[in-house]
């Protein structure tokens, strides 16, 4: 179900020369500290020509000061067929600020940049350099004839951390009848002026210091400088649109995409078969996506207006393949033909996404599902899974805004959303030791929500062999050999995957002498502190939640008794809870582990509070409890 | 032609009859296959090669110049949805940007077939949906996808493959991701062209013959050609594990290099055919042996270099330093210079082969009788034995002999010291190159030992809490890898790092790093640990620290291929405790000794207690690189033997 597949133009955070001095002693001592790169110039300048057409330019000029900084010798820049480059060239400057090389033609590299699909037009242009010392300055220029104006550019002055930046401008201009729009968030005001009937906007940032990495850090949009800017009114390929609402570019995409719906025959015939006798639409669209899922698969071609024109539904019924696009509209047309109304979706698609900017329409989508009004409820189908329940969205396209079109426009509704509650991962184990430390366990971890997505998949798409190996890897135990195991999937609303297995553990409890320890968190041990940060300036942000339960059963052999156990833990705070209890009843040993995570948000002064929950929680994880033979 | 068509027919009769059974002409399917429900020798897979057969072939360009053609016909069995991906092609050819060839791929026919009532439904490829992917400035590719599978179908692809790199026999696979039931190969030889031929994998072949005959390649032009023909039956899914060098050495293939030409007006005229020829034919190459003596400009630096170090162990790290700061190596490794060695030094950029060679010429030019050391990477796949296939080398050393011992150098990376050698040339046999010849260099003896070197001197205060030195030293690749994650790192950071993963669950404080770059010595750091908790009765303390194996590397319970590590290493750990006048020991780990049955992986661990002073050693070595199937469990039970030892704590009492 990882698939994305609306073409989203690659967006990489330009100019115009004014003679100016690369050398690294230029740049303020501020700019340096915990700084692995320096933006010296980045100007970017879009002008927007006409509704179809616009002229795109970017100068990035970086001082790469260390090492660290690798990866930008590689000047990189992405193309397709409507968006192609006119001229590109990159130079490299020594830290005296002196030209060391300027490329050529022949140092350009040309590539596909088609990572997933059977055929897509995206393409990449490279210049390396081989940097022999650090710091060094390398600048680019690259020019596009750009002729997909669904998509402006997005300015991102500081991406990343360990980046500053000295200054970094970015200008975009449109003749008069095609208004801009825009969205800055935490920018300073745009200096606006008039030329020719031309408006121009124009931001710029100055002297902003390297961000350092810190953990549970807030949306990026929500503290730093993002720019988005969108057409009013645009052309793709000859389809004319407005990006002003979320409804007149719903209706662009329904003109795009609609009269797509007629089926051949034999599926015809195949839909009312199934469904003969059966009065009740949710039982329906059940048996209609369960025959999309035996019958297609998910097969990307990406060309031109391609990337958001579907293929007609016959183009599926033929080759039984389609990407999200196609396989939308042909379960569209099948639910059609069964009298059943339902709406193309548009949707960003992705886990840990950042929070959809609503108030600002704008292309802002990568993948289609299908939403189809039930009475007073909405069932959700992802199309491009073959093992995924209906209704269910998960990770991938759960709890967040989607944008149906339909006939009269559209609008943006929400999709479902999963609470903790729905998230969960419960283990019940029993373990029964004998005389020398080894074990047979026997164990059931009941995975619910998003926490069984990709479990889910992989049961129903992967040989026996294959789980075995993941699960071994899974339970990372020190020495185990699997005796048995096997799995459930439980299609409830909430999906579940329950799993069984039954373990033999080599020498899992230490004997030293006369005492017999042994670890008593078996599978979910928090290994993962967060690193201590001086100075924390963000706040905390805490996206996902979830609940963990263990309960483990240990029978130990006969003849020993409890020299010490750890103490019970119960730590309450505002980020999560987590509960470990011990009791010891003759030769058992009962431990109960329960840790939940809540969503929040959080001043920086709490962070240190954050490590130390975590760290209480990796200490008790990993207490021993011990016994002696008397 | 009528002729040649009658000899043809007589021998390959003998072959049809035996493969008539495991292959079909296209479209015509047994409906038995239609019939299967899986495959009895691997029952969960997806999908199974029906059959894969393979031919190749010389023919007559029009402008007169041989190339090679390639026929391939292959039939799938897709069982179920995980199997679709078998049903996915892509296949790449040469076609540069600003030059014509000849390459191509053709005569693309791909369908999928279902049995409805009884009767085969055909369902075609159609051309719109056969792509032509630009990958690169250099290679484009054929992508399609068959329609209309589900469960139960059958697929079926064959294709024309034309190359004009004559160099470049296409080599057979008999092995993929996907078990095969039948896989042949049938490949003409014409005497015009002598290619050395081996076989590479773990899958025993089921047939190989060969058949001469005479062939007109066109008009006229009659040669004397051989077919031979190469089957496997029932071929394993070709699957991935740890501890291998790279997929190409483990995988079932049949590979070729052409070693000589023989045209009729010119006589036979060998590529290379024994290490003699090699070795006088990478002498005469413009882009190795023609740049040995062109290092005039060098002798400046060489003789500067002289006039500083008098004693010539001196002398030769100096070089080596030299040229390891002076050149920056561009990520390519290559047995060739790219242009010149000058051309080299003057961007002071390089490939593995322009570096060590400038080394090599300023090592001549001071005096020393330094020579070259060719060799295959381990991503690159082990050459084979005996044979000299110059094509499947791709790396060279310099090699100096001081004291009377050959020590190898490599200026490419900036983090070795001298005299070692990176991990990715430890492979198998290199080449030194002597007059007139080679002699063959056992890279396993240079193999550097990685060793992690680490003690603790703890001490037990009265209130309970334990504190004291940590310190480790990491040689070898442990070393490098060390080197390199904190080399541009602030100390205060690595300390952060360092109390988030390996110390968590300890107090640590004042670290110091040494050598962090002086390449040449040992990496090491040391710090001030704490831990416990205060007035405890019982102390239990796990003497590994930090240090220990905690989880065994080989889960899986049987492996197919050798196990193998690149290089032996070695763990050594020391751990002190000192006792206050209030604690007693009451329980301590016994001794132990374990050992793989060779004693090439050995475990000791330790046990000693002076006065109030309690100590122990771990020591973990493993002596060899390469472990065979045989001594898989072995290794797998010294492991779990290891990681039991090392959960064992001291227990002490307050008295």
């Amino acid at each position: 179900m990882r698939i994305v597949c609306l073409l989203v133009v690659f967006i990489q955070v330009s100019f115009f020369g004014f003679a100016q001095n690369y050398a690294v002693s230029q740049i303020s001592k501020n700019l340096l500290e915990n700084a692995n790169v320096v933006v010296r110039v980045y100007d970017e300048v879009y002008q927007v020509q006409s509704k179809s057409q616009a002229s795109h330019k970017r100068k990035i000029v970086r001082t790469l000061l260390n090492s660290n900084a690798k990866d930008f010798s590689d000047v990189v820049v992405y193309y397709n067929k409507l968006n192609t480059i006119k001229s590109f060239q990159a130079s490299m400057y020594d830290a005296d600020g002196k030209l060391i090389k300027k490329s050529k033609n022949s140092d350009v590299r040309d590539f596909s940049a088609n990572t997933s699909s059977l055929m897509d037009d995206s393409r990449v242009k490279v210049i390396s350099f081989t940097i022999t010392n650090y710091p060094v300055t390398i600048e680019y220029e690259v020019e596009y004839d750009d002729r997909n104006l669904l998509f402006y550019p997005r300015w991102v002055p500081q991406p990343m951390v360990a980046y500053s930046v000295e200054n970094s401008r970015f200008t975009i201009s449109s003749p008069s009848g095609l208004p801009i729009r825009y969205k800055a968030l935490n920018l300073p005001e745009p200096i606006i002026s008039d030329n020719k009937g031309n408006a121009t906007h124009s931001w710029q940032v100055t002297n902003m210091a390297a961000l350092q990495l810190e953990p549970f850090a807030p949306y990026y949009h929500e503290r730093y400088p993002v720019l988005y800017t969108a057409a009013t009114y645009f052309q793709v390929q000859g389809y004319d649109g407005d990006l002003s609402t979320w409804e007149s570019f719903a209706r662009w995409n329904y003109e795009l995409n609609k009269g797509r719906l007629d089926l051949p025959d034999n599926i015809k015939s195949k839909v009312d078969e199934l469904i003969a006798g059966i009065n009740n639409d949710p039982e329906k669209i059940k048996i209609l996506y369960n025959y999309l899922q035996q019958t297609t698969r998910y097969i990307s071609v990406q060309l031109g207006i391609g990337g958001w024109q579907t293929f007609d539904a016959k183009y599926v019924a033929e080759r039984k393949y389609g990407d999200c696009k196609a396989l939308t509209n042909y379960m569209m047309a099948l639910l059609a033909h069964a009298n059943i109304k339902s709406y193309y979706s548009l949707i960003r698609a992705g886990e840990n996404e950042e929070p959809f900017v609503e108030d600002f329409p704008h292309s802002a989508f990568n993948h289609v599902i299908l939403a189809i009004p039930v009475k007073s409820d909405t069932i959700w189908l992802e199309c491009t899974s073959q093992q995924v329940l209906p209704g269910y969205l998960g990770s991938f396209t759960g709890n967040r805004k989607a944008l149906l079109v339909t006939e009269n426009g559209g609008k943006l509704v929400n999709t479902p959303s999963y609470t903790a509650k729905d998230n969960s991962l419960s283990r019940s184990i029993k373990v029964t030791f004998n005389e020398d430390g080894t074990a047979l366990a026997n164990i059931q971890s009941l995975y619910t929500g998003i926490m069984q997505d990709r479990l889910w998949v992989m049961v129903k798409t992967n040989p026996n062999e294959e789980l075995r190996k993941n699960l071994i890897e899974r339970l990372n135990l020190p020495s185990s050999i699997i005796q048995s195991f096997g799995y459930e999937t439980i299609a409830d609303d909430i999906p579940k995957v329950l799993e069984k297995a039954q373990l033999q553990l080599n020498k899992y409890a230490t004997i030293t002498g006369k005492r017999f320890s042994i670890q008593l968190n078996m599978l979910s041990r928090m290994n993962f502190v967060p690193r201590a940060v001086a100075n924390r300036t963000q706040p905390i942000r805490l996206r996902n939640a979830f609940n963990y339960t263990d309960t483990i059963i240990y029978t130990i052999p006969a003849g020993y008794s409890l020299e010490s156990k750890p103490q019970n833990t119960n730590i309450k705070t505002e980020f999560g809870d987590y509960i470990s209890d011990i009791t010891i009843k003759n030769n058992q040993i009962i431990y109960r582990r329960t840790f939940s995570m809540h969503i929040g948000k959080f001043g920086a002064e709490k962070y240190t509070d954050l490590v130390n929950f975590y760290s209480n929680i990796s200490k008790a994880d990993n207490a021993r409890v011990v016994l002696v033979k008397q | 032609m009528k002729n040649i068509a009658l000899l043809l027919s007589f021998f390959l009769i003998p072959f049809l009859v035996l493969s008539q059974t495991k292959t079909e002409k296209f479209g015509k399917i047994d409906p038995k296959w239609f019939e299967m429900q899986k495959y009895d020798k691997d029952t969960s897979t997806a999908a199974v090669i029906l059959f894969d057969v393979g031919s190749t072939s010389f023919t007559i360009t029009t402008d007169g110049s041989p190339r090679i053609r390639h026929d391939r016909h292959k039939r799938i069995k897709i069982f179920n949805s995980t199997g679709y991906d078998a049903a996915d092609f892509s296949i790449p050819y040469y076609r540069p940007v600003n030059a014509s060839t000849k390459d191509e791929v053709t005569a693309i026919k791909a369908v999928t077939y279902h049995l409805e009532n009884g009767k085969q439904v055909e369902f075609k490829v159609d051309n719109k949906s056969i792509f032509d992917e630009k990958l690169s400035d250099f290679y484009r590719q054929k992508k399609f996808t068959l329609p209309n599978l589900k469960e139960g179908c059958i697929v079926e692809v064959s294709y024309t493959y034309y190359t004009e790199f004559i160099s470049e026999y296409v080599p057979w696979y008999f092995q993929s991701e996907y078990p095969t039931i039948y896989s042949e190969y049938n490949a003409t030889m014409i005497e015009v062209f002598d290619y050395k031929q081996f076989q590479r994998g773990y899958v025993r072949l089921s047939s190989s013959t060969k058949v001469d005959r005479r062939e007109n390649l066109t008009a006229g032009l009659s040669v004397g050609a051989s077919t031979y023909q190469w089957t496997a039956d029932h071929v394993p899914a070709f699957k991935d594990e740890s501890f291998i060098t790279t997929r190409e050495d483990y995988i079932t293939k049949m590979v070729f290099e052409l070693t000589a030409t023989n045209y009729p007006n010119q006589g036979y005229r060998p590529i290379a055919n024994n290490w003699q020829q090699v070795s006088k034919l990478l002498m005469e190459r413009d882009r190795f042996g023609l740049q040995f003596t062109r290092s005039g400009f060098l002798k400046d630096v060489a003789s500067n270099l002289k006039s500083k170090n008098t004693d010539s162990t001196e002398l030769a790290k100096a070089i080596y330093t030299y040229i390891q700061d002076y050149m920056t190596w561009n990520q390519f490794n290559s047995l060739y210079v790219e242009t010149t060695l000058k051309a080299a030094y003057d961007k002071k950029i390089g490939n593995a082969a322009d570096i060590n060679l400038l080394l090599m010429v300023l090592l001549r030019e001071a005096g020393f009788d330094a020579k070259p050391v060719i060799l295959s990477t381990r991503a690159n796949g082990k050459p084979s034995i005996g044979a000299p296939l110059i094509q499947q080398y791709n790396y060279v050393l310099t090699a100096i002999k001081l004291e009377n011992k050959l020590v190898l150098l490599d200026a490419s990376n900036k983090y070795l010291a001298f005299g070692r050698i990176p991990k990715k040339t430890l492979n198998g046999t290199g080449y030194l190159m002597i007059e007139g010849g080679v002699m063959p260099v056992n890279l396993m003896s240079f193999a550097p030992l990685d060793r992690d070197v680490s003690s603790a001197q703890l001490t037990l205060a009265k209130n309970g809490i334990i504190s004291g030195k940590f310190s480790n030293a990491l040689d070898g690749d442990y070393g490098e890898g060390f080197r390199r994650a904190n080399y541009n790192k602030k100390i205060e950071d690595i300390e952060i790092d360092l109390k988030a993963n390996a110390f968590k669950d300890y107090e640590i404080s004042n670290l110091e790093l040494n050598n962090l770059s002086d390449i040449n010595l040992t990496p090491s750091f040391n710090l001030d640990i704490s831990m416990g908790e205060e007035n405890v009765d019982i102390i239990y303390i796990n003497p590994m620290l930090t240090e220990g194996i905690t989880k065994n590397p080989f889960v899986a319970e049987s492996r197919v291929y050798p196990v193998d590590y690149g290089a032996p290493f070695e763990r050594y750990h020391v751990f002190t405790l000192v006792l206050p006048d209030n604690y007693k020991l009451d329980e301590i780990p016994k001794n132990i000794n374990v050992q793989t049955p060779d004693r090439s992986a050995r475990f000791t661990y330790s046990v000693g207690m002076v006065d109030n002073k309690i100590q122990i050693m771990s020591r973990v070595n493993i002596t060899k690189s390469l472990f065979n199937t045989a001594e898989y469990k072995d290794l797998r039970e010294f492991y779990n033997q290891v990681v039991a030892k090392h959960q064992e704590q001291i227990v002490l009492k307050r008295k």
